[in-house]
């Protein structure tokens, strides 16, 4: 069981100036608040083609990560380079035997994005010194406005990697709500509500059979779980967490991704909703899909990775701790017996960075 | 020195003590330039944290950070995180200064340093160690490192309690601070148990206590003699 994503280095990326990470099947990020967990997520999910659709409405993935952190009305891509000044960043991705870098090219009204593969990552060391040096050279994905949300002379709608790179955020639910609307024949047809529907039965008081779409008082259309009985509830009125698993099976089984990464994997969750999402994340890993997820929680960490070291084996399985100072990025892997020991010996893995870096 | 808590109960404890008392020894992070002098290991937790913050206070403004942890183990007990301290904390001088600070109980206190070194030759090396009445230093190794271990031993043999703990100290602190009365009368009730004799007190005059503490640095080297200099000798070092 090889992960698909054996590593990412970024450079002046959004809050980090550079660092290196490695993956697993399954990685647990975990840090301080600020140290870079979504960051990586973001990268790596906008590594996979920048200017690709997604399961959400905006579809782009590039509009997708604008969408989490845009503030009020304040639209500009600068977001994506260190410090909103930092004259280039690089995601690079290692996938499989191939590196593949989006490079960001910061012009004066817009960034340009490119990107390159090489097979061998000197070389595309060098190729990414002479896209620096002359300022292009890769191959266009697109051009992001500096002083809008605008996206433009997009080249490339299609994924740059072999396979999907999935993210999944608690306040992305509702553009996945009006990706799901838009495609619900293929819901339907493929058969994925009753099969996510019975996921979250395994989480909530009440038992769903099925997912529907139809309108509420008003005439708007939205979707329902319905009950045995035929009687149905919205799904925007059952609990933040039973939504939030829900969405993420959904989109999980509509695009079958390659790797699925999750950020604040147990926001809203209690412990029997953490137990089956960990059980469905082990089943997935299982399958071979690679999972990244963040959190903040240590019930979490724990249920997560106790589960999938249970079912895949603990070399499969990497709980990495990240500090983020100065931009500069690290990591450590550490085991879940080496959290519970330190956990033990009165050190919090999650709030002991200025001891453990 | 300042004190940087590795866990969150720890954290709860000593950054809300630290708000209400005005104290300035307290962090969350480091800053590149502030020397890690060492780490502190409570084998009891509360209200050694409260007067190691104190202590804390009194010593050297914010030039250096001391580690602070409370293990689940307890008392001599403690000792056995040594080996995750020692391999997982970065960034210590070397030899690691690592204090342990552990209640007497109802033991003699030569028993509780017997136990402690027991212990500690289990996990470690021990090269060479001076042991005092209620502090011991032992110089020792462990996977390669060299480490300055020492222990300080709370109580007081000169008052009839029975056991030992680190509210002794703090009802003599009390007795100075004009409730000898009430120390008496708490001590009849609970049957001469610190611990309790000290709760027995209540928060108001537990705070007044403190405040004193934190407001006159020789009377509370007076009082924590032993824990006083060891922490002194630690931001020092």
């Amino acid at each position: 069981m090889e992960p698909y994503i054996r590593k990412v280095a970024l450079w002046n990326f959004r809050g980090i100036r550079g660092g290196v990470l490695e993956f697993a099947p399954l990685t647990i990020l975990v840090g301080a608040n600020n140290c870079g967990k979504s960051t990586i997520l973001e990268a790596l999910f906008l590594g996979a083609g920048l200017s690709r659709k997604t399961p959400y409405v905006p579809y782009m993935a590039v509009e997708v990560v604008n969408n989490l952190h845009r503030t009020l009305h304040s639209g500009s891509y600068a977001f994506l380079v260190h410090n909103y000044t930092a004259p280039h960043a690089f995601i690079v991705l290692n996938v499989e035997d191939r590196f593949i870098a989006t490079v960001f090219l910061l012009k004066e009204n817009h960034i340009r994005v490119e990107y390159l593969v090489a097979g061998e990552e000197t070389r595309l060391d060098v190729a990414l010194e002479r896209v620096v040096t002359k300022g292009s050279g890769g191959t266009k994905l697109c051009d992001l406005d500096l002083n809008s949300n605008k996206v433009s002379d997009i080249n490339k709608w299609d994924l740059i990697t072999s396979k999907d790179i999935l993210i999944f955020h608690p306040k992305l639910v509702n553009e996945a709500y009006e990706f799901l609307k838009g495609y619900w024949p293929e819901v339907k047809n493929k058969r994925v509500s009753m099969k996510i529907v019975e996921l979250v039965s395994r989480i909530s008081n009440e038992r769903y059979v099925n997912l529907t779409l139809e309108p509420f008082y008003g005439g708007q259309l939205a979707l329902y779980a319905q009950r045995p009985d035929g009687s149905s509830i919205r799904v925007g009125d059952l609990g933040d967490g039973v939504q939030e698993l829900l969405i993420a099976g959904l989109l999980y089984e509509m695009v079958k991704p390659g790797v699925l990464l999750w950020d604040d994997f147990e926001s809203h969750m209690n412990p029997k909703a953490l137990v089956e999402s960990s059980l469905w994340l082990t089943e997935l890993v299982e399958k071979g899909t690679q999972v990244v997820v963040s959190t903040h929680s240590l019930e979490a960490l724990r249920c997560l990775a106790k589960t999938a070291v249970e079912h895949v084996g603990e070399e499969y399985v990497s709980i990495t701790l990240l500090s983020l100072v100065n931009g500069e990025l690290k990591a450590k892997k550490m085991s879940l017996e080496e959290v519970e020991k330190l956990q033990a010996a009165g050190v919090d893995v999650r709030m002991a960075e200025a001891a453990l870096f | 020195m300042k004190l940087c808590p590795l866990d969150s109960s720890l954290t709860t404890s000593i950054r809300s003590f630290v708000r209400r008392h005005k104290l300035e020894s307290y962090t969350s992070m480091l800053q590149a330039d502030v020397k890690k002098t060492g780490l502190i290991v409570l084998g009891n937790g509360n209200p050694e944290d409260y007067v190691t913050a104190i202590i804390a206070h009194h010593l050297n403004g914010s030039k250096c950070v001391a580690f602070i942890v409370k293990p689940t183990y307890t008392k001599e007990a403690s000792v056995n995180a040594l080996p995750e301290y020692v391999s997982y904390i970065r960034g210590l001088s070397e030899p690691a200064n690592i204090i342990f600070l552990i209640d007497q109980d109802d033991k003699p206190v030569q028993d509780v340093v017997k136990s402690f070194v027991e212990k500690l030759r289990e996990k470690t090396s021990i090269k060479k160690q001076k042991i005092g009445d209620r502090v011991a230093h032992f110089e020792c190794e462990y996977a390669g490192k060299k480490l300055m271990v020492k222990l300080v031993v709370n109580g007081m043999e000169s008052v009839d309690y029975v056991k030992h703990t680190i509210e002794d100290y703090l009802l003599e602190a009390a007795i100075k601070t004009s409730f000898k009365e009430d120390v008496e009368n708490c001590l009849k009730r609970c049957g001469k148990d610190p611990k309790t004799t000290w709760r027995c007190l209540g928060k108001d005059k537990q705070n007044t206590v403190y405040e004193k503490l934190v407001k006159n640095l020789e009377f509370t080297g007076q009082v924590f003699k032993e824990l006083f200099n060891e922490l002194k000798l630690l931001a020092e070092s």
